[in-house]
């Protein structure tokens, strides 16, 4: 151990505060890559009082809406958008209390590949309402997509809830205008679950396969393109005070 | 290690007396730390591994416990002579003298294949004796439960009971044979369940099927994935809970199905 | 001869300089990738990303390696039918351009050695910046810091990025530099090839770069099938070409290394008078040579799977995701060997040199390493016992893959009986050696575990396989590379590397190493899978332990980096023989000289004979030029000129 010399030391020390930057910067940079799975918004669930809140979604058969910028593939993708213009979904959801999901579905119906999700589960009542009549289980090629929020390993308040969301007739006509783009008048669909404790973590994401646009719903490509892309057809829910 | 058929190092001071007395140093120490070791492990080792709920899960355990007791001299030997000869022949700076030239004798290094395939040989045996006995055929009571693994989620099927769960849940009777029948909807997925020591890839277009196996204790545990399937991998987990046989009878009435 | 090498004598600066160079390569690279990928966007209408992105890369490799020069030589003895003059071959060599040959197509074996080198020590360095985002991701519960896409992506860069550089890391620098001096030769038998395969490897970097730009791959570094089809970006493509493109560099470095061991060993140098580090790269780029084109196949198929829509691995159109398995396993487990044989010969080179001892049985030590070549290539089903593709044939497996630990155990008897009433000088290479034998006996009996069939039913696609291949790939082979790096530094780069700052790379490392993967190793008997983005509360203790512990690997790391620079700067000069070492590359200055030797040496016995009886008359002969104070009394190289 002979060079201990200060400015050896000073030396070491300055090399690995230095790499600990660098791999700061790395991580920051990734973060930052769009389309690399970046952290779409985070949309929260208007609170309607002390334990309610309700959140508005809508699922839209391309990007048009609330994926304007993104890229030439991308635009073209079905995605959920969660208003006109935020992405956002990264759902943030007040605890301990009922909310009340209301969902516009815009986009025409594909065939379920397992009838699992033909049911609705996990919303209280065991029910939701489609354009306000309620229903229970729908047939395999009635809905457009899925809503299913489901728990993460040991969650300490597993939630597991999944709406087939019903689609518009492919002859509808295209009679709504948003941000320049025509769509048919949606189906609405809403149903409510409860919150457990803050600080919880879910992953939902759509379970009736679309696939992108090139090979459609064939396995494997089901579940390609934007139903594995957070922004899109996948997204987390956050249990959080606020 | 003995030295045959080369001239000792005309250079080395260190008197003939006092050599042969390394090796059977090493080799006491080597002997203490190893049963040491052993018993060390048969302490710990219940307490580092999840326990064994089925009659596969114990074998597999017991298996690893067999492993690491057979495992422990063999690891010591290299540490031990390892740390010996740094103790004991470590020069400070360059040296200025060669070592010993030893060679190995014809009988050490047939010797040593000897033992070392005898080891391998033992371990061959037991393993492929134990994987026979997990290939148990069913019985006529055995559970058959259909698994189906998607991106990124498991559907369980009852075929014998028209069951599909209803719930995010496997219900299993304690002290019942059960054997899975895996497939996939999409990409490969790995269908595993630690503590009943069940573990098969889901293939698509293929179907695959576990062993037989019976889990013993009631208990709560986890269906988890282990074959990379995309982005929700990680989040690919069901429950999985071990009953008696009412409860789960009853939990098959209330998921629609028939006795 | 010819007016036009007058002519280029007379401009002898920036623009010769420049023109072929990596600069231009990249230049045209750039423009050759863009034309190509504006042509195929407009044939497909803009419908097939996979086609579009596959035609950017062609395009690149195709015009970097046009700009680099490399179709230079070939040309001309095409189409102008003549052959390079000895002047041409020279200045091809590299002889007269300084540093800036490092950045052209420069057939000088030590030149390409140290490009190696340099690719090595980034490509280590990048790797390990994505285990450290790993770690970070996997101290907490849940996917805090990474979305899980990207951190699928961080992983399977960090995977492949160092599955390359381990590959490479021994055969690549030293096996270039260091082996053909090592067996008297002046070059190796294909220089242009040589400089090819390295800059194949560097063309493919970039490639597999931009998948950040396309949108990452989910896969991990083995690129299963069905998930590899399943489309999503094109960053997969990235992933297929880079595979490919590199299995092309390692395939021609591979027959180079072979034709220039089998034919250019010096006078006298008899296969067992031959250095256990050649043994050791021989042997393993014989067993890359038999791997490697089926994970070149897998590839290119997963690639026609996704650009042409074929459906090799796509079971709803008749294929099956069992032949990728099968392919990619039948190079993944020879591979593992490719890695491991030369980092062992290294540490078996190195332990001779510092116990001043022969090796305890060379020719015991290469009939091992032949039996592991030989046994490592019909082992690979045992990554496949649950796959349900070959029930049948897990027992056969089973019983190779045991097999493989009786030959790995001799080369413990080796190493330990050579350290055995030695002389051990604890320099840095040998700290490393003994990290080494330690980390591999863990490695090593863990594989056991996995081989066996009951163990791998409860341990199979969880944190015990990482652990295990973290401990043996890591843990033994790049701590034999740094074994290699410390030791052959002072004759590749002509200066002392600091003791100290290599000590404390050492303990950092191997500190920090054993905490990190010993963790892993209890979490994955919890039964924790692999891949996991979000940790489950039963195993975030010990992943916080195994992050907090990588800090410590993570200072190593900035360490070794701070050591090398300040080495290049203002190193110590070494001597021409800095550890007193009997292989021939000690016998020439350094720097090493263009040509290497100036009269071919012949050779009349193994480089391990100290401690040999020696006749007085050859006693005493110095084996650096000067005569280094304090050599050993009885150091005869292995030369007689």
């Amino acid at each position: 151990m002979k060079r201990l010399s200060p400015g050896f030391i000073i030396g070491i020390v300055a090399s690995i505060i230095l790499g600990f930057g660098i791999i700061a910067g790395i991580a920051l940079g990734l973060r930052s890559i769009e389309g690399l799975g970046y952290e779409p918004a985070v949309s929260q669930a208007t609170k309607t009082g002390p334990n309610s809140a309700t959140l508005e979604l809508a699922t839209y058969p391309d990007g048009h809406v609330c994926h304007s910028d993104a890229g030439a593939l991308q635009v073209n993708w079905v995605t959920y958008c969660s208003s006109t213009t935020l992405q956002g979904t990264n759902l943030e959801v007040p605890p301990n209390s009922v909310i009340t999901v209301v969902i516009k579905q815009y986009d025409t119906p594909t065939t379920l590949v397992n009838d699992y999700f033909r049911q609705v589960r996990g919303t209280i009542g065991g029910v939701a309402l489609l354009n306000n009549k309620p229903f229970s289980k729908v047939s395999l090629d009635a809905p457009s997509h899925t809503f299913t929020l489901q728990s993460t390993p040991n969650s300490p308040y597993p939630i597991f809830v999944s709406v087939p969301l019903v689609g518009v007739s492919p002859n509808a006509p295209s009679n709504v205008t948003i941000n320049g783009s025509s769509y048919p008048t949606p189906n609405v669909i809403s149903f409510q679950f409860r919150t457990g404790p803050a600080g919880i973590t879910y992953v939902w994401h759509c379970y009736d396969p679309c696939g992108d646009t090139v090979y459609a719903r064939k396995p494997p490509f089901g579940f390609s393109g934007p139903m594995s892309t957070t922004g899109y057809m996948a997204g987390t829910m956050t249990v959080s005070n606020y | 290690m003995s030295e045959s058929n080369t001239d000792v190092n005309t250079g080395s001071a260190a008197p003939a007396r006092k050599e042969p007395r390394h090796l059977r140093r090493a080799l006491i120490i080597w002997a203490v730390l190893s049963v040491i070791g052993i018993a060390v492990w048969l302490v710990v080792a219940p307490f580092i591994l999840p326990s064994a709920d089925s009659t596969l899960d114990s074998t597999d355990d017991f298996t690893i416990v067999l492993l690491t007791v057979l495992a422990m001299p063999v690891a010591m030997f290299v540490f031990v002579f390892l740390g010996y000869s740094l103790f004991a022949f470590r020069v400070k700076d360059r040296p200025t003298e060669d070592g010993v030239p030893l060679q190995p004798r014809p009988s050490l290094q047939i010797g040593w294949l000897g033992i070392t395939g005898a080891l391998c040989l033992f371990l061959l045996i037991w393993g492929l004796f134990a994987s026979y006995q997990e290939t148990a055929t069913a019985s006529s009571n055995t559970l058959v439960v259909r698994v189906s693994g998607q991106q990124w989620l498991w559907s369980f099927d009852y075929p014998q009971y028209g069951v599909s769960s209803q719930s995010q849940v496997i219900e299993l009777p304690v002290n019942r044979p059960v054997q899975f029948v895996v497939t996939s909807e999409d990409v490969l997925h790995g269908f595993a369940i630690r503590e009943l020591g069940v573990r098969i890839d889901a293939n698509p277009g293929e179907v695959t099927t576990t062993s037989v196996e019976t889990p013993t204790k009631i208990g709560n545990y986890a269906v988890n994935c282990v074959e990379l399937c995309g982005l929700y991998h990680s989040y690919m987990w069901e429950a999985v809970n071990v009953v008696d046989k009412a409860s789960f009878n009853s939990w098959i009435l209330s998921q629609g199905g028939h006795l | 001869m010819s007016s036009t090498t007058v002519a280029t004598a007379r401009r002898p600066n920036l623009i010769n300089s420049l023109f072929p160079s990596v600069v231009s390569g990249i230049v045209l690279g750039v423009i050759g990738a863009a034309i190509a990928g504006v042509i195929v966007n407009a044939a497909t209408h803009g419908g097939n990303q996979d086609a579009t992105v596959s035609a950017v890369f062609t395009g690149w490799l195709l015009f970097f390696f046009v700009g680099i020069g490399a179709f230079n030589g070939v040309v001309k003895w095409g189409f102008a039918r003549r052959d390079a003059t000895p002047a041409e071959e020279l200045q091809l060599a590299g002889q007269g351009q300084g540093l800036w040959r490092y950045f052209r197509f420069t057939t000088d074996h030590k030149v390409v050695g140290m490009q190696y080198l340099a690719t090595v020590l980034v490509l280590f360095f990048v790797g390990s910046m994505g285990a450290f985002l790993i770690r970070l991701e996997q101290s907490t519960p849940g996917a805090i810091y990474f979305n899980p896409a990207t951190y699928n992506t961080i992983v399977g860069m960090h995977g492949i990025l160092m599955i390359v550089a381990a590959i490479i890391m021994v055969s690549g620098p030293f096996g270039n530099f260091i082996l053909p001096i090592m067996i008297g030769a002046r070059d190796m038998a294909f220089p242009r090839l040589n400089a090819l395969s390295y800059w194949l490897l560097f063309s493919a970097i970039p490639i597999f770069l931009s998948t950040l730009a396309l949108g990452g791959f989910q896969t991990g570094w083995t690129g299963y099938a069905p998930l590899a089809v399943q489309g999503l970006t094109p960053g997969m493509d990235a992933y297929c070409f880079t595979i490919i493109v590199f299995g092309v560099s390692i395939t021609l470095a591979a027959m180079n290394i072979v034709t220039t061991v089998l034919v250019m060993r010096t006078k006298g140098m008899t296969w067992g008078r031959l250095p256990i580090f050649v043994w050791g790269v021989v042997l393993s780029v014989i067993l890359g040579l038999t791997a490697f084109p089926t994970f070149i196949m897998s590839q290119v198929m997963v690639l026609m799977d996704r650009v042409f829509q074929t459906s090799f691995f796509v079971a709803s159109y008749g294929g099956s995701n069992w032949l990728y398995e099968h392919l990619f396993w039948f190079m993944g487990h020879p591979e593992v060997y490719v890695i491991a044989l030369p980092a062992m010969a290294v540490a078996a080179e190195v332990t001779a040199v510092f116990t001043r001892k022969p090796l305890f049985g060379y020719r015991l030590l290469i009939g091992s390493l032949v039996g592991i070549s030989v046994l490592s290539v019909i082992v690979w089903g045992h990554h496949l016992y649950l796959s349900g593709s070959e029930n049948g044939l897990a027992a056969p497996f089973m019983l190779d893959t045991e097999l493989i630990s009786i030959p790995t155990g001799v080369f413990f008897l080796v190493l330990i009986g050579t350290l055995w009433r030695g002389r051990i000088w604890v320099t840095v290479p040998m700290l490393f050696v003994m990290g080494m034998l330690v980390n591999f006996v863990i490695g090593g009996i863990t594989g056991i575990f996995l081989a066996d069939l009951p163990t791998n039913e409860i341990l199979h696609g969880g944190m015990f396989v990482t652990a295990h291949f973290h401990f043996t790939l890591v843990g033994s082979m790049v701590f034999g590379f740094f074994a290699g790096f410390y030791y052959w530094f002072p004759k590749m780069l002509g200066r002392r590397l600091d003791t100290t700052l290599g000590q404390f790379h050492f303990w950092l490392f191997e500190i920090g190493f054993l905490g990190t993967f010993l963790s892993l190793f209890y979490a994955g008997l919890l039964g924790e899978p692999r891949w996991s983005a979000n940790i489950a509360p039963p195993f975030a203790t010990a992943n916080l332990i195994a992050s907090l512990f990588t800090i410590l690997i993570a200072a190593s790391v900035f360490v070794l980096v701070y050591n090398v620079v300040i080495t290049l700067v203002r190193g110590e000069l070494a001597t021409s023989n800095e550890w007193g070492a009997k292989t021939l590359e000690w016998t020439v200055p350094t720097p090493v000289p263009l040509e290497n030797f100036e009269h071919l040496p012949e050779v009349k016995s193994l480089p391990y004979d100290y401690g040999s009886p020696v006749p007085a008359a050859e006693r005493g002969v110095p084996a650096t030029e000067g005569g280094v104070a304090g050599a050993p009394l009885q150091a005869k190289p292995q030369v007689e000129s």
